[in-house]
């Protein structure tokens, strides 16, 4: 492998790995503080009851679910009067219906799955009154549903959720991205209020460029996991992402918050050397996602197999060169494994089995995941880990003292077949129907490979596309639109309805009988159980799709 | 259309209230 690739790799993710553990420091000092700051005292005073209470999990979830409904509202309300509202330099229409609900939805979800282009569809005020706002709330959801569960485990009340999700739009997202918008202004990404420019080109003819407030959009939808770029082509488009450094800073900034969210659980539940083997598993499970992604995209593309090319810096179909040959394989694996959805080169060019490993991501969904809600995802593994571990070694499945039973393995077993059910259903209603067929151009395995990584995308809330699909039509709009939203708050609901049911229990000492959750033994358990499972569920849609693809056409 | 999508989008998220509700763990302390 060339050194310059395991620089680059080692430089960004190894770089974002160690800032999360100061960075972690700092978010449980201000998502958990011991005593509350004048921020929440403010906050109650506006608020009201609504603010003060301390939740169970079932008033944490309906608080969540009444802002989404609102934030919902908004959403669409904006999206469609978006051509009689303000901020609306270039004189952008009403969007279609459904392609409304899908965008709304897309954003609340924290998925960005876009079958528009910004540029040319969506107006200055939708973009940051409506998807803007989404990626802030619906990332401190996600991080607001996390501490939750964490002060749960812990043995305390679950906290507010109007408090939770304040604290974490103003004290993590909002800093964070005022740094990351200031370093991608200074690396050249446009950042104005003014409407698209008309230049004249050498040619002499007149051309639109279109720019924006674009800095802030990106700075935010890499921070936040959520994907959605302010151009269709997103951070390949060289005003969303101009240089190798600004693509440094973006990738840094795709995975730092769900690496920081692992420390901040283990902070809250005081067990960090728990929450070190759990990073060390998702580490190791995206490290392996992210070496075989550069691997097998050494080898060139098949495309230009008969072409009189000489092809020996491996695929770069697809590519943009001014970020190198490895950061598109690198770039796919980190977005698809942290449920971020942003893409800097094209995933549809991929060599076939450089994009199993973003679906692979898609299919885990909990290395490092979406923010807030990876972890969340992981803790169901946990459950189903602790349990078959325990009943392997005949000791009292339980974890961090709470006695796993009947009931939290159901309620985790629930979690864990939606997600795959989500996938795998309408795929395969989608590839038998004209509703699949007809939206695609490419035919056998790599078509297959495309309705599946759309709902696998769908569902893991990530949003990024294998593109290849013309997926704006009303049968596409609605079935993603509905898999994201169920994707979204049953994985939310279930584990704050685990924490609630341990919760009503009493919590066991540590004891020589208890399952150890701070070695490597459970870390291997844990490691084993994601891989069988996700192997288990998805391997036989992996071989209809890019392995089939890949003994097909790889030579 | 625009509202029929928006109720579709309303209406599911009527089911996840419904589903919270129903979902209860109040026994699980006294099970296994």
């Amino acid at each position: 492998m060339d050194i310059n690739i395991l620089i680059f790799v080692l430089m960004t993710v190894g770089g974002a790995a160690l800032l999360s553990w100061p960075l972690g420091a700092f978010m449980k000092a201000v998502m958990d503080p011991a005593k509350p700051g004048a921020a929440t005292g403010l906050l109650q005073s506006i608020g009201g009851p609504l603010t003060r209470a301390n939740q169970d999990w079932k008033q944490y979830v309906f608080a969540m679910l009444a802002f989404n409904v609102i934030s919902f509202t908004a959403t669409y309300a904006i999206l469609a009067l978006q051509h009689v509202l303000p901020f609306n330099p270039d004189g952008k229409e009403a969007l279609e219906g459904s392609l409304i609900f899908h965008t709304a939805v897309s954003f609340m979800t924290n998925t960005n799955l876009q079958h528009y282009s910004g540029e040319a569809a969506l107006s200055y005020g939708s973009q940051l009154g409506a998807l803007m706002w989404q990626q802030f709330v619906s990332a401190a959801t996600g991080i607001a549903a996390l501490v939750a569960l964490a002060r749960g485990l812990a043995g305390r009340p679950m906290g507010n959720f109007l408090v939770d999700l304040q604290r974490a739009v103003f004290f993590v997202l909002l800093p964070a991205a005022l740094i990351v918008a200031t370093l991608l202004v200074l690396g050249g990404t446009p950042m104005t209020m003014e409407g698209a420019a008309t230049v004249l080109t050498l040619e002499n003819v007149e051309q639109t460029i279109a720019r924006g407030p674009v800095a802030a959009f990106v700075a935010i939808k890499q921070l936040g996991t959520n994907g959605g770029g302010w151009f269709g082509p997103n951070s390949t488009q060289p005003f969303e992402n101009p240089t190798f450094w600004t693509n440094v800073v973006q990738t840094i900034s795709i995975i730092i918050i769900p690496m920081m969210c692992v420390w901040l659980f283990g902070r809250i539940v005081g067990r960090l050397k728990h929450a070190s083997i759990v990073f060390t598993v998702m580490l190791v499970l995206m490290g392996v996602r992210i070496a075989g992604a550069v691997y097998f995209e050494l080898a060139p593309t098949q495309a230009f197999a008969e072409l009189p090319i000489t092809q020996d810096v491996g695929n770069l179909e697809g590519k943009e060169l001014r970020f190198g040959t490895a950061a598109g394989p690198l770039w796919s694996v980190l977005t698809t494994s942290t449920s971020n959805g942003s893409v800097n080169a094209m995933h549809d060019s991929l060599n076939p089995l450089t994009g199993m490993m973003p679906m692979i991501g898609m299919w885990l969904n909990e290395d490092f995941g979406g923010v807030g809600v990876g972890f969340i995802n992981m803790f169901i593994y946990i459950i189903i880990a602790v349990f078959l571990a325990g009943m392997m070694v005949g000791r009292t499945p339980e974890y961090l003292g709470w006695r796993i039973e009947t009931r939290e393995v159901k309620l985790a077993a629930g979690a864990m077949l939606w997600h795959a059910f989500a996938i795998l259903f309408p795929t395969a209603l989608f590839a038998m129907t004209a509703w699949g067929a007809g939206a695609l151009n490419n035919t056998g395995p790599h078509g297959f490979s495309e309705i599946l990584y759309e709902f696998s995308s769908s569902s893991a809330n990530n949003g990024s596309g294998f593109e290849g699909l013309g997926d704006n039509t009303v049968a596409w709009n609605v079935a993603t639109g509905l898999v994201m939203m169920l994707s979204r708050f049953i994985p939310i609901i279930l584990p704050l309805a685990i924490v609630g049911s341990l919760m009503q229990k009493r919590r066991a000492a540590q004891s020589v009988g208890s399952l150890g959750v701070e070695d490597s033994t459970f870390g291997i358990m844990l490691l084993v159980t994601i891989v069988i499972v996700g192997a288990l569920t998805f391997f036989p849609a992996a071989a209809l799709g890019p392995i089939a693809e890949h003994f097909l056409y790889m030579r | 259309m625009a509202l029929i999508f928006f109720l579709l989008g309303l209406a599911v998220f009527a089911l996840f209230f419904f589903l919270t509700s129903a979902i209860n763990v109040d026994r699980a302390g006294r099970e296994g």
